[in-house]
């Protein structure tokens, strides 16, 4: 009984999903059903389209981007909440899981009254910031869990055993969060090349690629936009398993190399 | 004054620079958005003062309550069928599975781009779209059923097809903490299946069941795009209005307001639902004896 | 029959796939007793214990409460209750609510609730904790709190799942002894599962010790300790030296076993056993008598002795412990410690000893 209502859940969630990517490849405009035969027009027709690519590579730099700079200022962030302890800990968790907790109409409207107050020129850039800040809680939250459970003990014994700090953050906290942080990194590029509620208010002159979606979808239904859609979602589902695999990988080979230690 | 360790120190130092970036960007943006509640517009300038005008403007205009209960009822909806719909996966994927593979795979569809999903909803719901083709070619129907797209209706079911994977992510990690034992002790204790889900499991997780309800609240009652999309003249919202007034050359004060009385309205919802927990004795703290 | 049962298991196995983690077990507890459930991890103990609770099918077999087969009844529907190892108190509820659960759920009148729920408290001497939150517990009172809270629904048999391993040292002597109290108090049956022989002996009336799905041996702790039907019940039990051997001679009254160099005699005790079968005889450290060999003096043949070179000597306070190397087997011997202080020295030649009583003859 369970069982077979998570089944439908599943397939509820991945039924729009699949319509789109069936239709992507449909030979005729028509939306529905017959399925008249396959071919590959609307994405050499999407793949002409300069705006399209123009947007895709927009998207790509501010994703790259967002995750960089997420990623440092988030592994910093969580390794000194491990550090921090009681009222402190809790009041900065609070404030960094603040952006999520309002909706992103808020945190759009408020940014761009900042960017117009100090004479910001609506860019790339301006966007790059908004999806840090809305990465940023997600990058924390992934990566907090996983530093919890390393004991900075671990970190003292190098120390003890003549490591300078950097030395002991490079030889054993970084190969023990690493992978979580790389997780953790890959996640936030994805949420970025999706963000489109902020990045509507704060983008200038250049677009993205949920931007151009969203200016294509208010034009008209047109099989294109299946194209578009299915080449975004290729793009974060793909990049989310690669980094699932990453992280999956590297626990393994961790938890054989501890394996063969206990072996011998 | 307390004395601060030097791994206390150290993470100070940590933190401090996303303590600023977050300042910047965020604190400073919000308290100048609640400043700006309060100035005026004009001739798409705005102009310091310090006026209710703006809140006196909505309050007084019959439409902004309207606008108001229907982006609350596509959040109220939203969450409390994405929480409803949810659970048992959750339950499932904790208690009855061994490997995360399942609970990988929902997760994986929140990664499936927002506007993509609006578009296949309106694909699958529009009056040319999937649903009302299939019914009229089996003949069921022959008319489109129009009440399908651009309807509140449309809104909600796109908004709890987006909310699913991420409700489903926090209740999942509550009833993580709801550690197998617990539902043994009482099952040994003498309670029935449905009284370790009532007297057990919900109080334990209480904190993942207000954090998913709420989240999902949040996010679904301020969308803008789902309802202007989906919605039709009749799924008009305020978050649609407050849009507007900042995309459009519009009035930014007036805007500013309206998301603060939105947000005031949002703690009502908050409050309610905590309150209505504690009162069905679903809140954990509670002692039942004098 | 003096004692009914009050619990029988009839050929109760379980698998779980392809491995079978008890085997046809046959077992009938005792109304009123500690029974303990011994053996090392991964013996099918604590599933043992979780097919009464019901927490496990079984995949054959019955499983009877006072009678009543209840192998298909749900663990609500048992008349039986259980302190968790990590004891699974909830942390939503405080003390007094936690113990109340079981009542509460039974519909009991408040003021009913009230009583028994204080009087629980009482006997486990926790009578000012009712209002304190779970957090707010040490592990001994959470303990405590755990064996309130199984009691108060005045269970047939009481199960206990290694209920002392996450305390430490002396709060676990400590709550043996509570949890003797409480058992001759409240006269319930008292199942405990542990690995730990010291708290099975301590604690139990009999012991079921078992081995990969099966029991090995079941008795009083005493009979377990004298009298080993196996050499996995042997070594499990305390410590013990192992000699390994053929059998040389046999006749009614006794067995003579080749032990190394020399000959060792055990009274015959109705094992049978054939000439050249290889046996082995358990020989319990304090049972052995130890006497120096002057430098010189030829080592002595004989019956039921080893000669050989202390290797080690550990003092535990009131014991010594010493390590003997002999041509076959490094041995443990151990005595109270003399008044006079005088104890062997290492490297020191020895020749131990044994009365023929003293070795256990063991086939398996």
């Amino acid at each position: 009984m369970l069982r077979f209502y998570v089944w439908l859940y599943v397939a509820f969630l991945y039924a729009p999903i699949a319509i789109i990517t069936l239709f992507s490849f449909h030979s005729s405009a028509s939306l529905t059903f017959p399925f008249e035969g396959v071919s590959l027009r609307w994405y050499a027709k999407i793949f002409s389209d300069t705006t399209f690519l123009n947007s895709l590579t927009n998207s790509l730099i501010v994703g790259a981007s967002t995750a960089a700079v997420t990623t440092v200022l988030g592994s910093l962030t969580a390794l000194g909440l491990a550090r921090l302890k009681g009222r402190i800990q809790t009041v900065f968790g609070l404030l960094a899981f603040g952006p999520v907790a309002l909706p992103g109409l808020f945190l759009g409207i408020a940014l761009v009254m900042l960017f117009s107050q100090v004479g910001l020129q609506r860019s790339l850039v301006t966007v790059t910031i908004a999806h840090v800040l809305f990465t940023l809680p997600f990058f924390i939250e992934a990566v907090r869990s996983r530093i919890e459970y390393f004991d900075l003990s671990l970190e003292e014994a190098a120390r003890d055993l003549g490591a300078t700090p950097l030395q002991s953050f490079r030889l054993v906290t970084l190969p023990i969060i690493g992978p979580t942080i790389g997780g953790a990194a890959i996640l936030s590029f994805a949420l970025s090349f999706d963000e489109f509620i902020i990045t509507v208010f704060v983008s200038g002159n250049e677009t993205t690629l949920p931007l151009t979606i969203w200016s294509m979808m208010r034009r008209a239904v047109s099989p294109d936009i299946n194209a578009a859609s299915v080449i975004s979602l290729g793009l974060s589902i793909g990049l989310i398993l690669i980094g699932g695999l990453l992280v999956w990988y590297q626990r393994r080979l961790a938890l054989s190399a501890r394996a063969k230690d206990l072996e011998t | 004054m307390m004395k601060i360790s030097r791994q206390e120190r150290m993470g100070l130092g940590l933190v401090a620079p996303s303590f600023f970036f977050l300042l910047v960007f965020f604190i400073i943006p919000a308290i100048l958005l609640f400043v700006c509640s309060f100035w005026m517009a004009q001739a798409f300038r705005l102009i310091p003062a310090f006026t209710f005008d703006n809140y006196a403007r909505a309050l007084s205009n019959t439409g902004f309550y309207f606008l108001t209960w229907n982006a609350l009822k596509n959040g109220l909806c939203t969450a409390v069928l994405t929480v409803v719909l949810s659970f048992p996966a959750a339950y499932f994927i904790v208690y009855r599975t061994r490997g995360n593979l399942l609970f990988y795979l929902i997760l994986v569809s929140w990664f499936s781009s927002y506007l993509v999903r609006i578009y296949a909803w309106r694909v699958i719901l529009g009056s040319n779209g999937l649903i009302n083709t299939t019914l009229m070619q089996l003949g069921l129907i022959d008319q489109p059923l129009e009440m399908l797209l651009f309807s509140p209706f449309a809104t909600i079911v796109t908004l709890t097809h987006i909310m699913l994977p991420f409700g489903l992510l926090l209740l999942v990690s509550a009833l993580r903490d709801v550690k197998k034992e617990y539902v043994e002790a009482a099952r040994d204790l003498g309670a029935s299946q449905t009284e370790v889900l009532t007297r057990v499991i919900l109080p334990m997780c209480y904190k993942g069941v207000v954090g998913a309800f709420m989240f999902t609240f949040v996010i679904s009652a301020g969308d803008f795009v789902t309802p202007q999309l989906l919605g039709g003249r009749d799924g008009m919202t305020t978050g649609i209005l407050i849009a507007n007034q900042f995309r459009t050359a519009g009035n930014w004060p007036f805007g500013a307001a309206m998301a603060f009385l939105l947000l005031a309205a949002f703690l009502v919802v908050y409050l309610g639902f905590v309150r209505l927990l504690d009162l069905l004795r679903l809140a954990p703290g509670r002692r039942f004896h004098d | 029959m003096s004692t009914p049962n009050i619990v029988e298991l009839y050929g109760v196995t379980k698998a779980f796939g392809a491995l079978t983690v008890l085997h046809d077990i046959d077992l009938g507890i005792r109304e009123g007793e500690i029974l303990t459930l011994l053996g090392p991890s991964g013996c099918g103990k604590t599933t043992l214990m979780r097919i009464i609770a019901g927490f496990e099918a079984t995949t054959h077999g019955r499983v009877t409460i006072k009678g009543s087969d209840v192998s298909y009844l749900p663990p609500d529907k048992r008349p039986v209750n259980m302190v968790f190892q990590r004891y699974a108190l909830f942390p939503h509820l405080d003390v007094f609510d936690n113990v109340a659960f079981g009542l509460r759920l039974k519909k009991w009148p408040k003021e009913r609730v009230r009583e028994a729920v204080q009087h629980m408290l009482h006997l486990v001497q926790l009578d000012d904790y009712g209002s304190r939150w779970i957090h707010e517990l040490s592990g001994g009172q959470a303990q405590r709190v755990a064996l309130a809270r199984a009691l108060v629904n005045a269970p047939s048999v009481l199960l206990l799942d290694e209920p002392l391993a996450a305390l430490d040292l002396k709060i676990r002597h400590h709550m043996l002894a509570e949890l003797k109290r409480i058992h001759q108090e409240t006269g319930t049956t008292f199942i405990y599962v542990t690995h730990d022989q010291d708290e099975a002996t301590i604690l139990s009336d009999r012991i079921v010790l078992m081995n990969k799905g099966c029991i090995e041996q079941i008795g009083t702790p005493e009979e377990m300790y004298a009298h080993p039907g196996s050499l996995f019940c042997a070594r499990f039990l305390g410590e013990t030296n192992i000699l390994s051997g053929a059998v040389s001679a046999t006749d009614s009254e006794a067995t003579f076993v080749n032990v190394g160099p020399g000959t060792a005699k055990v009274p015959a005790n109705g094992t049978a056993v054939l000439l050249g079968q290889s046996v082995s005889l358990a020989i319990r450290p304090e049972a052995l008598q130890v006497a120096r060999i002057g430098a010189g003096e030829a080592a002595p043949e004989g019956v039921n002795a080893l000669e050989g070179v202390v290797d080690d000597v550990v003092f535990m306070g009131s014991r010594v412990v010493y390590s003997i190397r002999t041509p076959i087997e490094t041995i443990k011997y151990q005595e109270t410690r003399s008044l006079d202080g005088s104890m062997l020295a290492r490297g020191e030649r020895v020749r131990a000893s044994w009365r023929p009583e003293a070795a256990v003859l063991l086939t398996r």
